[in-house]
């Protein structure tokens, strides 16, 4: 089969399918056996085993369930009730304060669960109703939580930044590193923006009259040093490279763990409870994995990478507008699929593209997973609109579209920003690892 | 009892007990740091069974998520007012997982079967045979495609025939 033919027809078919709500896992382990089998007849069909086996047997795969595991017990457990009390008590009597103590929970709940569903659904659920009661505008809140929730696929522990290094053998630790500081500046500008509109606009989002007196603010604060210690500590040892990712996930999980059992939450329901969770969704990203695996052999195989490579090498365009046209490639990408999926589809053809090119491959990967973030709230299809929805149900679809909008400019000019000077990426990893 | 029913319990049963193995894993690579960093006595067993622990927990979970409907799918077309648009659509997304896990379980057999016939021994320093490793592979693949040709068959049935639906 040629190149074009298979490019053409692995990726229509597997577009058929996905727009057709065939699960993103089923539709790319298909569209591989289809075409294996065309090509090379049932002879063909062990490269789809043997990819999956690959990823079963590879023990950095192991550090995804233990994030997982440990993000959905800091969600279950009260702990992220009292982190929300700690950060409504200190965000104090100023214009948008409660929202900009919103939106640090909000990201702070996003990178310990990784998950962009669940730290917008319970910043959400904690959070909306003390805003609603103080007066704030409705629209104004959602925007920020939906986009305050997206960080936590970009701030580590990220099992995004973890697919990424597996698939491409960069260092995870430095892509941990770029990841913070891509993370961090974004929630810099996000809460930036909140605050000068909340000044611009005090009727949005008032300042809140009551006292708190210093005595409880000083206690509430209690609630924070435990998550963000595990997670200090967790960051630490990976980014100074005395455990591997897996290892720390695991140590992190059990300290979790330990700190929910001393609290007196560590039921057997809770247990059970966290157990099938984090089943559910570590049986989500490791059989797309598997799927995904499988489709990029076959294409690969079929020299279809190649392919697709010397095509994008052979354009006669400029460096810089061949990065940019991969980087909205994934922006585009991040409305419609699961970021896993687009990492592990894309990465094998971009990555050497763009070392060969000779840009840096920490600082266009931390911004691609910047771009997964603005998919994942771009209108018409962001999930993160979804679950705003579910939050508001009475917020009318076009309503909730305004409200993230700010937010996707904002996020798509700090990209920008992060790409025209790539020495912000670059060197930031470089001082941080001490190299 | 409807065969389907006992399809989707038996595969409910196996993935909640499954789900376990993340602890199971999780206190394996504890035990190993503390031996290697605290004790500077790392296990010779250790990182070899933490491989063998995820592999099967990875493999054993996917039916599960399936029935827990956690497998992600884009909606814009799912859940429409019509009760055939919507068995239809079901009977794609089995058809392919069916197309997918077929080939698995299928070349997952003959991986068992050599790894039995040769007794293949994995790569840790333990040297333990292999056949558990693909016997466990044959066996997630079979029981996420026997799911799979569950919900076809439940499906197929739906849209031949969709149960009425409660007007108001």
């Amino acid at each position: 089969m040629s190149p074009e033919l298979l490019t053409a027809g692995m990726f229509g078919l597997l577009l058929v399918f996905i727009l057709a709500g065939v699960s993103l896992a089923f539709a790319l382990g298909s569209v591989a056996v289809i075409f294996v089998v065309i090509m090379h007849g049932t002879d063909g069909l062990f490269p789809i085993l043997s990819a999956t086996f690959a990823n079963m047997w590879s023990i950095s795969l192991a550090a995804i369930p233990l994030f997982v595991m440990m993000g959905i017990s800091l969600g279950k457990s009260k702990i992220a009730s009292d982190l929300y009390r700690a950060f409504y008590l200190w965000s104090g009597k100023v214009n948008g304060g409660l929202l900009v103590g919103t939106t640090g929970f909000a990201s702070l709940l996003s990178a310990m669960t990784g998950s962009c569903a669940a730290s917008t659904l319970t910043t959400g659920m904690v959070g909306m109703p003390a805003m609603e009661k103080h007066g704030y505008d409705k629209k104004f809140v959602l925007g920020t939580i939906g986009a305050a929730g997206t960080l936590g696929i970009l701030i580590p522990p990220s099992i995004t930044l973890i697919v990424i290094g597996m698939s491409t053998g960069l260092s995870i630790g430095k892509l941990f590193m770029g990841g913070l500081i891509a993370g961090l500046g974004m929630l810099a500008v996000i809460l930036a923006y909140v605050v000068v509109k909340a000044n611009l606009q005090p009727e949005k989002a008032p300042a809140t009259t009551e006292s708190v007196p210093l005595a409880d603010k000083i206690r509430s604060l209690r609630a924070i040093i435990l998550p963000v210690g595990i997670i200090s500590i967790v960051l630490l040892s990976i980014f100074l490279g005395i455990a591997t990712p897996t290892e720390a996930a695991a140590v992190g999980a059990a300290a979790v763990l330990l700190a929910i059992a001393i609290r007196g939450e560590l039921d057997w329901s809770f247990i059970k409870d966290v157990s099938y969770s984090t089943a559910t969704m570590s049986g989500m990203v490791i059989w797309i994995i598997f799927g995904a695996s499988a489709f990029v052999s076959v294409y690969s195989a079929a020299n279809g990478i190649n392919f697709v490579q010397s095509f994008l090498l052979s354009l006669d365009i400029s460096p810089w507008l061949l990065v940019l046209a991969m980087q909205v490639a994934g922006f585009i990408l991040g409305m419609f699929l699961d970021p896993i999926g687009i990492i592990l589809l894309v990465m094998p053809i971009f990555m050497p593209v763009v070392t060969q090119l000779g840009f840096d491959p920490i600082w266009f990967a931390v911004i691609f997973q910047l771009n997964l973030c603005v998919g994942y709230i771009s209108p018409p299809f962001g999930y993160n609109i979804f679950y705003l929805k579910t939050l508001s149900p009475q917020t009318s679809i076009l309503d909730l579209y305004k409200s993230v909008l700010p937010y996707v400019v904002l996020m798509i000019l700090f990209g920008v920003f992060l790409l025209a000077f790539p020495s912000i990426l670059t060197e930031g990893v470089n001082i941080l690892t001490g190299s | 009892m409807n065969p389907l029913r006992i399809i989707e319990t038996f595969n409910l049963i196996t993935g909640k007990v499954f789900s376990f193995f993340v602890f199971l894993g999780m206190a394996i690579v504890v035990y190993e740091v503390i031996a290697r960093y605290v004790f500077n006595a790392p296990s010779v067993w250790a990182p070899g069974y933490t491989q063998r622990v995820f592999a099967g927990y990875f493999i054993l979970i996917g039916a599960y998520t399936l029935i827990k409907g956690g497998h992600v799918r884009v909606d814009i077309l799912l859940d429409t007012r019509s009760p055939r648009w919507n068995a239809f659509t079901n009977i794609l997304n089995y058809l392919a997982l069916v197309i997918w896990t077929l080939a698995l379980s299928y070349e997952a057999w003959f991986y068992f079967i050599d790894a039995w016939e040769f007794n293949e021994l994995d790569d840790s320093a333990l040297r333990h045979p292999m056949w558990p490793v693909n016997l466990t592979l044959f066996i997630g693949t079979s029981l996420i495609l026997v799911q799979g040709i569950s919900g076809l068959i439940a499906s197929g049935i739906e849209f031949i025939k969709p149960k009425q639906q409660i007007k108001g």
